[in-house]
């Protein structure tokens, strides 16, 4: 191998590793497969302010208690991301105590409203899981799944503003080799609702720490 | 070689800077709220992951309420849900615990195989508003957590639980709490705490209204702590007004009075500064100075006016005075002044009370004075009014060839100077004699031409306060043969030219 030869080859080394480096450190999959799909049924009302109401998903999943994981999650990602207002957890199971809402059961309109007075909340969030589920991968490793139907609902009505569709699975997020890649139900969840919100702040949904 | 160095160095100089800040310790009371477990958990609470979050947070220098008052709140509130906590309960936290914030959290997964993964929601409340200010999520799996050599990965829930609990402690919301550390749990409306200066063995009382109400809730019982001893307080008909008293101690010390607030079933006290009193045992101690007053063997004269001084022997406030006169054989004051406060400067007297002049005599000057405590004593001076000025009495006999002067003086204040000019009426001078000391008798030579006419002089003396007069002197000297005359008249006992003239 001749010096020239080696220089050539070093020559090509350093924007390899630059150009992979930069592959590596871009954005997550912030719009693959038409999701996440978003719906403006009727536009926000004007004066919801900051405080709003994450109700209980509803769980179609068998991942067991799989709405109230998404419930807290929607809950803090909110927070985090735009320090929104949050109505107690506890008022919002309270509630639906007082209205002999079971776990799991599919409040109606009316009681959407009803609830929405009680906790006094100018905005509620409410969800459907699809599919939430752990599948596995190679080497033993978890690849969780999660589909999601997100609502904003009006308050005085119940009935949806808009809703926001969304897929993805653990292995989306994989960069390079095994990094990336999500392994908990949590994880992927706290993803997809980053995305979530992050897109409806894209579509004029406000955020309270601007 | 010198390359490598400052590459190593700038390396360092980034990771340092990047670090987490160092905590401060923080005052503001945190409730950990048992973590919530869903999934297959036998009954949806993780005790443990809850201790070991709580020990974490106080070794970074939180404050944080016990696991034993939280299990005692739940149990008292009929609290059987982990996770969360409705608007009332949070407040009956605040109330109760006094705590600042709540942290609550929710363990979302923990399974061991095929992998092990955990997942975790913190939510941290504030209670004073019942607002969410903090929140985390995260999780965690073996595979996330491979590095490229295998060194120290991994293996088992507990691992990652402890990946992720050093993570939240980074992420922590230092800068919120510190905010609200300064945010007390007792509010206080008003304090009442009289005396603030007591004497020993006096009675201190304290009135605390507070605006903290108990609600249904459990009420706490109250004591006033004073001097390292409890006493009870006894609540009003309103239930946040306590009262209560007791006496104070010998010993001259400021003491410091707190409110305490005890929940014996919460293993709670909570506690407030309401002030403090000075037991005060020790005289107001003064002396009296009495400048324009004369000093004369063991009494103190005065002509126009006295100027009080009183001097402080023992410095401190004073809360009231009072200076009253009293006149000789009179046994209420013939004139007195109050005042608030301390002492003035000084008093001027000029011997008069009001418009009415008592005159010359014998007065006492008194000066009582009262501290904060209560404590008194009281000064009382003696001083002479002598306003006449000196009168110097003057005899003259007379022979034929001279004039014999007698001079005393009997006034109370002595004399510090006498003068005598005599002279006839040619203005022949007669003497011219002054002192300091009377009686005294001074002879002088008659001219010829003196006899049957007259001499005159003046006496000018001035008495140790500085009054002073002139005395005009004025004598006939009758002639020697008249003198006979007048003798024999005296002798018969008629009068002869009284008969020639009749």
């Amino acid at each position: 191998m001749t010096r020239a030869m080696t220089l050539c080859k070093y020559k090509y080394f350093l924007p390899t590793f630059f150009l992979l480096a930069c592959v590596g450190c871009s954005p997550l999959l912030p719009w693959t497969d038409g999701v996440p799909m978003h719906r403006e049924v009727s536009s926000l009302p004007s004066e919801s302010g900051c405080r709003i109401a994450v109700l209980p998903f509803l769980n179609d999943s068998e991942f067991p208690q799989g709405g109230l994981l998404v419930q807290k999650v929607f809950a803090a990602q909110l927070l985090s991301s735009g320090e929104h207002l949050l109505t107690p957890e506890g008022d919002i199971v309270k509630a639906y105590q007082q209205l002999h809402l079971l776990p799991g059961a599919a409040p109606t309109l009316e009681q959407l409203r009803i609830v929405a007075d009680r906790v006094n909340a100018p905005l509620l969030l409410t969800g459907i899981i699809l599919e939430m589920r752990e599948g596995r991968s190679e080497h033993q490793t978890i690849n969780p799944q999660l589909i999601l139907e997100v609502e904003l609902r009006d308050p005085a009505s119940g009935e949806i503003l808009w809703t926001m569709f969304h897929r993805r699975k653990g292995t989306d997020y994989n960069k390079t080799m095994h990094f990336g890649t999500l392994h908990t139900v949590t994880g992927l969840c706290r993803q997809m609702a980053e995305e979530i919100i992050n897109l409806w702040y894209e579509k004029g949904f406000s955020q309270c720490n601007e | 070689m010198r390359v490598e160095r400052n590459l190593l160095l700038l390396v360092f100089l980034v990771l340092l800077i990047s670090a987490p800040g160092v905590a401060g310790a923080a005052g503001a009371p945190i409730a950990v709220f048992p973590l919530q477990e869903l999934g297959e958990s036998r009954n949806g609470v993780n005790l443990a992951l809850t201790k070991e979050l709580t020990e974490r947070l106080a070794k970074s220098g939180n404050e944080i309420i016990g696991m034993e008052s939280m299990m005692a709140f739940m149990a008292m509130n009929r609290i059987r849900t982990p996770g969360y906590l409705d608007t009332v309960n949070i407040s009956r936290l605040r109330r109760d615990l006094g705590a600042a914030f709540i942290l609550f959290g929710t363990v979302t997964e923990r399974k061991e195989r095929p992998e092990a993964r955990i997942g975790l929601t913190l939510n941290l409340v504030r209670t004073s508003d019942v607002r969410t200010v903090w929140a985390y999520v995260n999780g965690r799996s073996n595979s996330e957590e491979r590095n490229v050599l295998a060194i120290a990965e991994p293996t088992s829930t507990d691992a990652l639980e402890a990946i992720l609990l050093a993570e939240l402690l980074r992420d922590w919301p230092w800068q919120i709490i510190n905010e609200e550390q300064f945010a007390g749990a007792l509010e206080l409306d008003s304090v009442l705490l009289r005396p603030l200066n007591v004497r020993p063995g006096g009675e201190v009382s304290c009135r605390v209204r507070l605006e903290n109400t108990w609600g249904n809730g459990q009420p706490p019982r109250v004591f006033f702590k004073a001097n390292e001893q409890i006493y009870p307080a006894t609540v009003g008909a309103d239930g946040v007004t306590y009262e209560g008293s007791w006496i104070a101690g010998e010993d001259n010390v400021r003491v410091p009075v707190t409110l305490v607030l005890d929940w014996p079933v919460f293993d709670r006290t909570e506690s407030a500064l309401l002030g403090n009193y000075l037991v005060d045992g020790t005289l107001p101690l003064f002396r009296l100075e009495l400048l324009g007053a004369k000093k004369l063997a063991d009494r103190r004269v005065f002509d126009k006016q006295v100027t009080i001084i009183p001097r402080m022997i023992i410095r401190k406030q004073l809360a009231r005075w009072r200076l009253s006169f009293y006149f000789e054989g009179v046994e209420r004051a013939i004139g007195h002044m109050e005042g608030e406060g301390n002492l003035p400067n000084g008093f001027v007297w000029r011997g008069m009370r009001g418009l009415e002049d008592r005159g010359d005599g014998d007065y006492r000057i008194q000066v009582e004075v009262w501290d904060k405590a209560g404590n008194t004593y009281q000064v009382t001076e003696k001083v002479e009014l002598l306003r006449s000025s000196p009168q110097v009495e003057l005899a003259l006999t007379h022979s034929e060839t001279e004039v014999v002067a007698d001079l005393e003086y009997s006034g109370k204040v002595p004399l510090s100077y006498w003068r005598l000019e005599m002279w006839t009426e040619e203005g022949v001078i007669l003497t011219q004699v002054e002192g300091e000391h009377l009686p005294i008798s001074i002879d002088m030579q008659l001219p010829e031409s003196a006899e049957g006419r007259g001499i005159e002089g003046i006496i000018f003396s001035r008495d140790v306060l500085g009054k002073e007069s002139r005395q005009k002197v004025s004598h006939f000297l009758p002639s020697l043969s008249e003198l006979a005359q007048q003798e024999k008249e005296k002798d018969d006992g008629v009068s002869k030219s009284w008969v020639d003239e009749f």
